[in-house]
């Protein structure tokens, strides 16, 4: 246990300004040895250093704990907004064919869905251009909130295979393989033709695939033919009646796990092929406690009562926002959107 | 630019100002303070940086003490003026919040 307090303590020091390390591992190893046998304090004296921010350099602004829990949060609001996006032009789109489109019209289902995706490739290029990165950097996220976003939504079962048995291999599928066809298509961002090209059809496979995973489960229960699964995708983003022998039931539950990914593919895909543009780098704008007390004004608003609201957040009309019945549900989202609203200013600003 | 003066920060003065001598080493200063070795040592580097602590190695017989030498820290003059100030200013801030009747406004005092 010593010698593995000792090694945390030299992982630690190759961490800190190379003109303290070497004094500074002198003295961490001069302490571990007068601890001597004690060899519990021994190792959480060295975990401490070794999971512990680095000194800054001499010069620097610190960069400890505070500074990193905001900059994680900064970070994580981004995947966060683009799956609630993503969720929100979903549900748009599904409320606008039901409500508001003569039944039966296929290509006007198939146009707004196309819409809603070109909303969200806009936003992925804006990103993209402000923030460019490795795929896998925004992929990732994305899919870990969309494990979060479905899961959280469907508190109350109207879908009943939309458990983790079904959402996590959907999921799962979609990140890994979005990622591998974000990252071929990155591969080729100096020939920008062949880089939508191979990104648009790898990620139209990961979509299957990310279905055909996220519906095995209920296709074993519902007793579907297995050779009829690489049809689920397209099948599922169609108007009920029009898949043939795969139950209703079936695509309707892959509708609601893959429509919001396959929003979530189109910001993805923009964001991978659209290259950086010069600008300056956005600076924190002090309008957060602003955003906050928004925030709080959201969440201390009292929804209206009445069935239409009820029907939105019990995902009878609307998949994916029943967490947004419950106050806590609530804050998480107001305080999201105050946090993604102060960085658009800051971004507005540095372009002005 | 002097190092933010956090609640540990003060803590590390404190203990550093407590006794006469004034000097210590890096397991002494986490047994005062309570602090986590990896909290502290940014904090010994910061206020040495500022000026306010001075570090020296322990002159010590390895082979006769049967350990290394350790590094003792001490305030500077300094960083002994510094620390007064901040923990007087702690202390009127937490008579005021308790409403004693020692608390002198900061502008009066």
């Amino acid at each position: 246990m010593n010698r593995l307090a000792h090694r945390l303590v030299d992982i630690a020091a190759r961490r800190w300004p190379a003109d303290l390390a070497t004094d500074l591992s002198r003295e961490w190893h001069a302490e571990l040895a007068a601890l001597g046998t004690r060899s519990v304090r021994a190792l959480t004296f060295a975990a401490s250093l070794a999971l512990s921010p680095a000194v800054e350099a001499a010069g620097e602004a610190p960069y400890g704990w505070r500074e990193r829990a905001a900059a994680a949060g900064r970070f994580a609001a981004v995947p966060a907004g683009v799956v609630l996006s993503a969720g929100a032009l979903f549900d748009l789109v599904h409320l606008l064919a039901r409500y508001a489109l003569p039944p039966g019209r296929v290509p006007a289902d198939l146009l707004l869905l196309t819409v809603a995706a070109a909303a969200m490739a806009a936003l992925g290029g804006v990103v993209g251009a402000r923030y460019p990165g490795r795929p896998a950097a925004v992929t990732v996220p994305v899919g870990l909130a969309a494990y979060g976003f479905l899961l959280a939504g469907n508190r109350v079962a109207v879908m009943p295979f939309m458990g983790w048995r079904d959402i996590l291999p959907g999921v799962a599928a979609w990140t890994v393989l979005t990622s591998v066809a974000a990252t071929v298509a990155y591969r080729y961002a100096g020939r920008r033709r062949v880089a939508v090209v191979t990104g648009l059809g790898g990620t139209l496979l990961a979509l299957d695939a990310a279905t055909v995973c996220g519906s095995a489960h209920a296709a074993t229960v519902l007793h579907v033919d297995p050779w009829s699964a690489p049809r689920w995708f397209p099948l599922a983003l169609l108007p009920g009646g029009t898949g043939g022998h795969v139950p209703a039931l079936l695509l309707g539950n892959a509708a609601a796990m893959v429509g919001p990914l396959l929003l979530c593919s189109a910001f993805v895909l923009a964001y991978t092929v659209t290259g950086p543009t010069p600008g300056r780098a956005p600076r924190a704008v002090g309008w957060l406690p602003a955003g906050l007390g928004l925030a709080v004004l959201a969440v201390a608003v009292r929804p209206p009562d009445g069935d239409t609201f009820a029907r939105l957040v019990d995902n009878t009309t609307t998949f994916g926002f029943g967490f947004a019945s419950t106050l806590p549900g609530r804050t998480l989202l107001a305080a999201l959107v105050a946090v993604l609203a102060v960085r658009s200013v800051a971004v507005a600003r540095a372009d002005g | 630019m002097p190092p933010r003066v956090t609640s540990s920060v003060l803590k590390v003065l404190s203990a550093l100002l407590a006794d006469g001598a004034g000097e210590r080493y890096g397991l002494q200063l986490m047994h005062e303070t309570g602090l986590a070795s990896g909290t502290l040592y940014p904090i010994l580097v910061r206020l040495e940086r500022a000026g306010w602590l001075r570090a020296r190695w322990e002159e010590v017989d390895p082979v006769a003490a049967g350990r290394p030498g350790r590094r003792y820290y001490r305030l500077t003059p300094d960083g002994v003026a510094v620390a007064r100030h901040e923990i007087a200013v702690m202390h009127r801030q937490l008579a005021r919040a308790a409403g004693l009747p020692g608390a002198v406004h900061p502008e009066r005092a």
